[in-house]
Parts: C-alpha cells; sequence; structure tokens
C-alpha cells in the first residue's frame, strides 16, 4: 500500500487534530543589550538579581560566553519585571537560541592552540561555549529543574528555539519555559581583534500556554505550512530590539511576522496589543 | 490485528554511522560481539595530548551519487548518511517529496566544529561571517528534499533523547507526517581531544585502547571520545501499520529533568535523575518491574557512573537486582552529543536479537547492579530503557518497547 497515494489519508483515518500551529502566551519579558567592556562586571554580577533569588554562585558566569551572562541578566531582569517569587518556576524548562555562540572564544583558542598546542588549550571551551551552555548555566542560576536545551545556533535559530519550547508547552512536557534569545548585532568579528562596536542583545521570553480564557496578554503563534506554501519571510537574524519595543506597545492590536526559517515554511507571528483575536 | 493507541510513535527506519561500523547489521553484530571500536588517533599528531585514543569514524560513505551536495563539511556527509539510510530502511526514500518529513537532530558543538574544521584546511570562516548563512541543519533539509520543519538541538549527551521525544511530539500533533529524530557528532579532533583532555575527563590508557573504556569498572578512569551518527524515522503507529511498514519498536515513554548543580559535574544529589527516569516510565505506563533491560549512560568516570548506579538502584528498587544493565559506551566509546540516539539503536538491538549487547572491560565491577559484563547474554526483551545524562545538567531517559 503506497504511503505516498495515501498522503491526503494520512491522518483522517484517525480523530487526529492536524494542527497547523503552535502558540505560547508571553508571562513576562526583558531584553539587555551589552557591549564588550561591559562584561567584566556583568560576570560578576549580572543581576540586579531579584530579591530572594540569592542562590546564584559567585564565580557562575566567569568562564561563560558572553551570550550566556547576557541571557542570564536577561532572565534575572524579566523575573524582576513579573515581580516573581523565587519557586515560582519550578519545574519549568529552559530553551537558548544563541547565535554563533564562542566565535570570539573559538577564533583565540584556535590561535592559541597553533602556537602552544594542547597546553595552550582551556578546558572550559567545550562546558561554556557549546549550544548548550547558556541553557545549562540559566538552570542552574535559577535552581530551576525542568529540561534545558540549547536550539539552532545559526543565523535563523530563533525560529527553532520558539518551536522547541512551544513544542514542550503543547506536549504538556512543563508548565513553562524560559526562552532566551541571543546574539551580536553586528556579529562580532575576531580579526585582529574584537570589533567593539559590537552589541550583544540577549531577550529573556517567559512563556506560558494559552489560557483558556481570552486574555490580554502577547503572544507567539508558531505556524508550519504545508508543502511548498510560502508563509512568510523576514530578514534573519531576528530584530530583538524591534521585538522588545513590540511587547511593550500598548496602543492596539497587531501581528506581525518576527522570524521565519531559511525556505519561509515556519513562522514565528508575535500577536500582541489590548484587542487580542478570540 | 490488535489495536495501537492513538498517539502510538513507532520507529520505522534506522540510518547510522558508528565506530562499529555503517550499517545496521555490522553495528549489531559488533555490539553482540564486544568488538572495540576504539584504537590509537590516527588522523592527526596527538603526541602532546594527554588522552591519545578514540573510538573514530573513518571516512563517510556517499549516500547517493545524485544527490545535491550544497554541503560538503564532513557534518553535512554524516547528516546526508544518517538521514538517507533511515528514510531508505524506513522504504520511504523514493516518496519524501510527497511527505511532509520533519527533522529534529542534536548537532552539539557544530559551529564549533565547523570553524575548527576549516581552520585546519587554511580557511578563515570563524573570521567571516558571511560564510555561515546556513546552518547544517539547514543545507542537510535541502539537499535531502525534506520539507518539514527542522530544529538543532543540543544539551549535550541528552541530545538524541530530547530529539527523539521532539520528534514524538510533532507527530501527535499532526505537525508532520513522519519526522527523522536523532543525533550526531564529530568530536574527534584536535581541538576536541585537547579540551576535553585539559579538562581530566578522558581516559589515559593510551597503552590500552581497547580496554580504556571501562564503565562501571573499578580501574576506570574517564572516558574515550567517539563520533558518528544514529538517526530514525519516526511514524504515527496507524501509518505505519496501514502501509504494513516492519517496526523496530514503539517510542513507549520519555522523561527529561536538569541537575541545576553544575555545568559538568553530576548532582550530588540523585533526585533529578531520578525523576527524569521515573517520568519516562510513568509516561510508558510501566513499572520498573516490566524493564528487561537498561542501556546506562555510563561514561567510565569516576564520579558519573557511581552517581548512575546510585539513580538506577534508586529507580529499580527491587528489580535493580536482576535488571541487566550494560553501557556501550565501553565499545563506542563516549560519542557526545550522539551517544542517547546510538544508545538507543543499541536497545532496539537487543530487542530485535533477544541478547544483551555487553560492557567490556568490566574485570572489577564497583557497582551493586546486575551487569552484562564481557559477552552479550541471550535474554528476552520487550521493554528497554536508555539513560542518558549530559553536561549542563540535562537528565532524559528513553522507553522503548517492542511492538
Amino acid at each position: 500500500m503506497s504511503l505516498a497515494g495515501e498522503r491526503s489519508g494520512l491522518v483522517t483515518g484517525s480523530d487526529f487534530a492536524r494542527v497547523r500551529f503552535l502558540a505560547a502566551e508571553v508571562a513576562g519579558s526583558a531584553l539587555r543589550r551589552a557591549r564588550a567592556p561591559e562584561f567584566s562586571a556583568l560576570r560578576k554580577r549580572p543581576g540586579p538579581v531579584p530579591e530572594g533569588w540569592s542562590r546564584t554562585p559567585p564565580s557562575l558566569l566567569r568562564y561563560s560566553d558572553e551570550q550566556t551572562v547576557l541571557a542570564t541578566a536577561s532572565v534575572f531582569s524579566a523575573i524582576e519585571a513579573m515581580g516573581a517569587e523565587p519557586g515560582e518556576f519550578e519545574g519549568w524548562g529552559v530553551v537558548a537560541a544563541s547565535r554563533y555562540l564562542g566565535r570570539t572564544s573559538l577564533a583565540a583558542a584556535l590561535r592559541s592552540f597553533a602556537v602552544e598546542g594542547v597546553w595552550g588549550t582551556s578546558p572550559h571551551l567545550i562546558p561554556h561555549f557549546a549550544l548548550h551552555s547558556p541553557s545549562g548555566t540559566i538552570s542552574l542560576a535559577l535552581g530551576i529543574r525542568g529540561p534545558n536545551i540549547g536550539a539552532g545556533g545559526g543565523l535563523h535559530g530563533a525560529v527553532e528555539g520558539f518551536l522547541a519550547a512551544t513544542t514542550w508547552l503543547a506536549g504538556g512536557v512543563i508548565p513553562g519555559v524560559w526562552l532566551v534569545l541571543s546574539g551580536w548585532s553586528p556579529e562580532r568579528v575576531p580579526d585582529p581583534s574584537p570589533s567593539d562596536d559590537a552589541e550583544c542583545q540577549a531577550m529573556a521570553l517567559a512563556l506560558r500556554p494559552v489560557g483558556a480564557e481570552k486574555r490580554r496578554v502577547p503572544r507567539f503563534q508558531v505556524r508550519i505550512g504545508e508543502g511548498d506554501s510560502l508563509l512568510d519571510e523576514v530578514d534573519a537574524p531576528i530584530d530583538l530590539v524591534r521585538l522588545a519595543g513590540d511587547l511593550g506597545e500598548s496602543a492596539g492590536w497587531f501581528s506581525r511576522t518576527v522570524a521565519t526559517d531559511p525556505p519561509g515554511r515556519v513562522c514565528v507571528e508575535l500577536v500582541s496589543g489590548p484587542e487580542g483575536p478570540g | 490485528m490488535s489495536s495501537v493507541s492513538e498517539g502510538a510513535v513507532w520507529i520505522t527506519g534506522v540510518g547510522a554511522a558508528t565506530p562499529l561500523g555503517f550499517g545496521l547489521s555490522e553495528i549489531e553484530a559488533g555490539l553482540l560481539a564486544g568488538r572495540s571500536g576504539v584504537g590509537r588517533v590516527l588522523s592527526f599528531p596527538t603526541d602532546d595530548h594527554p588522552s591519545r585514543i578514540a573510538a573514530q569514524l573513518g571516512p563517510i560513505p556517499t549516500l547517493d551519487e545524485d544527490l545535491p551536495r550544497s554541503g560538503t563539511t564532513p557534518l553535512d556527509r554524516l547528516v546526508r548518511w544518517c538521514v538517507g539510510n533511515a528514510l531508505r530502511d524506513a522504504g520511504l526514500w523514493a516518496v519524501r517529496s510527497e511527505l511532509r518529513i520533519g527533522l529534529v537532530l542534536g548537532l552539539g558543538a557544530e559551529w564549533m566544529f565547523l570553524w575548527e574544521t576549516d581552520d585546519q584546511a587554511g580557511g578563515r570562516r570563524v573570521l567571516d561571517p558571511g560564510q555561515d548563512r546556513e546552518s547544517t541543519i539547514d543545507r542537510g533539509r535541502r539537499d535531502l528534499g525534506l520539507s518539514g520543519p527542522a530544529l538543532g538541538v543540543s544539551a549535550a549527551c541528552a541530545s538524541g533523547n530530547h530529539a527523539i521525544e521532539i520528534g514524538r511530539h510533532w507527530l501527535r500533533m499532526g505537525l508532520v507526517d513522519l519526522c527523522v529524530a536523532g543525533a550526531c557528532d564529530l568530536a574527534v579532533t584536535p581541538l576536541g581531544l585537547a579540551t576535553f583532555g585539559n579538562l581530566r575527563a578522558l581516559s589515559r590508557r593510551n597503552d590500552d585502547p581497547v580496554g580504556a573504556s571501562r564503565p562501571f569498572d573499578r580501574g576506570r578512569d574517564g572516558f574515550v571520545l567517539g563520533e558518528g551518527g544514529a538517526v530514525f524515522v519516526l511514524e504515527r503507529a496507524i501509518d505505519a501499520r496501514r502501509r504494513s511498514a516492519p517496526a523496530y519498536a514503539e517510542v513507549a515513554g520519555c522523561g527529561s529533568s536538569s541537575d541545576a548543580h553544575h555545568h559538568v559535574i553530576p548532582s550530588p544529589d540523585p533526585s533529578p535523575a531520578i525523576a527524569a527516569v521515573r517520568r519516562a516510565l510513568a509516561d510508558a505506563r510501566i513499572d520498573p518491574d516490566s524493564v528487561d533491560h537498561l542501556n546506562a549512560h555510563a561514561t567510565g568516570t569516576p564520579v558519573g557512573d557511581a552517581a548512575e548506579a546510585a539513580v538506577l538502584r534508586a529507580v529499580l528498587g527491587e528489580a535493580a537486582a536482576r535488571v541487566p544493565v550494560s553501557s556501550t559506551k565501553s565499545l563506542t566509546g563516549h560519542m557526545l552529543t550522539a551517544a542517547g540516539a546510538f544508545e538507543a539503536l543499541a536497545c532496539l538491538t537487543a530487542m530485535r536479537h533477544q541478547a544483551i549487547p555487553p560492557t567490556i572491560n568490566l574485570d572489577e565491577p564497583d557497582v551493586e547492579l546486575c551487569l552484562v559484563a564481557h559477552e552479550a547474554r541471550p535474554h528476552p526483551v520487550r521493554v528497554a530503557v536508555s539513560n542518558s545524562f549530559g553536561f549542563g545538567g540535562s537528565n532524559t531517559s528513553l522507553v522503548l518497547r517492542a511492538v
């Protein structure tokens, strides 16, 4: 029996509801921005750490990539803005979608290896500059024990982050998820020395399942097209500064595509404003 | 015809590339023969490395001469090989363009690998962001002609289990017609070997490569780096049954958690890891008494293996004395991001052959578990559990059930 010939009937033989989009409510958010000279201080104190959130080890961020440092800071900023209590995120997951994490450090490591060989290679590369490093660090900083993963890692990684986060929520894996998007704007080029006109940006989004009642809170919808249909196309990488502005926008309802995958068949929409649709 | 639950998801195809070989039958033969894929690293100089051994992959075969190959890195070739062979194994390669096939892959330190290998070849990719507009998963999806959503995930050693769980969710939600899920990693590089060696995580039994990976053995001194990939075609059971597709197993249960303790060291508090395993069992609606085999994460580090043994005793309770446990990392080394996916394959092997692959080099166990040592053990296996615990404190557990 040909599967191809029955494509349209793959799910009609069951009561499967064919979901076309995943969604999540935004319970809180914060954008942090920093340039290279600011990270020395941020490593020691990514805060303001909200009152009661004192469990973060002081040396936690000592060897971390800048995106991890700022991602952690953005989560604390969001928590402070939400007025959340410690324990409120018990069981939450963490998805961190960084962009080209560790480029500068890897370039330095390659130079060091070329000159000094094995003895010049830092043991911190893997724990702190792999795609999972920001999410693991954030779960450590918050002391929350839900699952944590890195997602994406490249130019369109934000879409992958939203996919992972909303899948977990829709699947009932977790009651809520911290989705943290980060990257340099423009991309920080290591040669001859890292460009200091670049700005690191990190946005923390506290996401929950969409409530049954209509609520006037922003939400993200991850739409997945069928076949070759092009849903939308926006430039990558995701514009976090504009997104932060949209989330803070209070005048009128609007919907905007904030990110798409390369073929334009998966798109992330922000639906926001005081008069959200039903 | 027995009924299947509506949400049941089956594995109907497997594609893999491992230190034991590139075809399923070859890999399974190696697992059951207790053959080691560990040897001296031959692909680059290692005189100054504290650990000079690994389970390397060898040249990756070409999947299909007619396939577009916009991706030319070793990681691109590995992804094409694993994903393509999984679809072929499932009997879906020829019709893939007519289906919405999702792709979820654990890819580890993808960008560090790409930058390093490019640097070794005289390139400057790490200094030129313009060369990084496409990710490995973007190229793989395009070259393989897949039209569904694609997601790269990273939870270190736990990546493969997370990928499989996400793929199962996508199928249950109807987001895709099929999903290819698994993980790939090529970590045996000069920088990779140096980093882990300087972290003091690797075995330094350089004079005895085959004997170096010793999970649960009193003489263990660290893990051995491995590399490769394992990828699975996940399909809704009702669809697989409709097309009379042979199935390897059901993805019966998934569970995950985080330690929130340390970037590298597992938590001395076993409760987060215990929670992950119990969630997987609960998801599969299985009691510990029903587990026929457990593939342990156990990498061969002094602390990690002991920590996992405590977790298993807590979860299995009285059943810990009789549930056979193996660590196939003794054969393949630690394939890092690909480890969990490969170990799911090892569980399928146990089910298919009703025999449990051994933990080799287990001369003096120092944990109290029912360990399968030295040789494969004939044993009925209907339910297998695979644990994977990764850097960043990730804990995952996967339950597979024969269909």
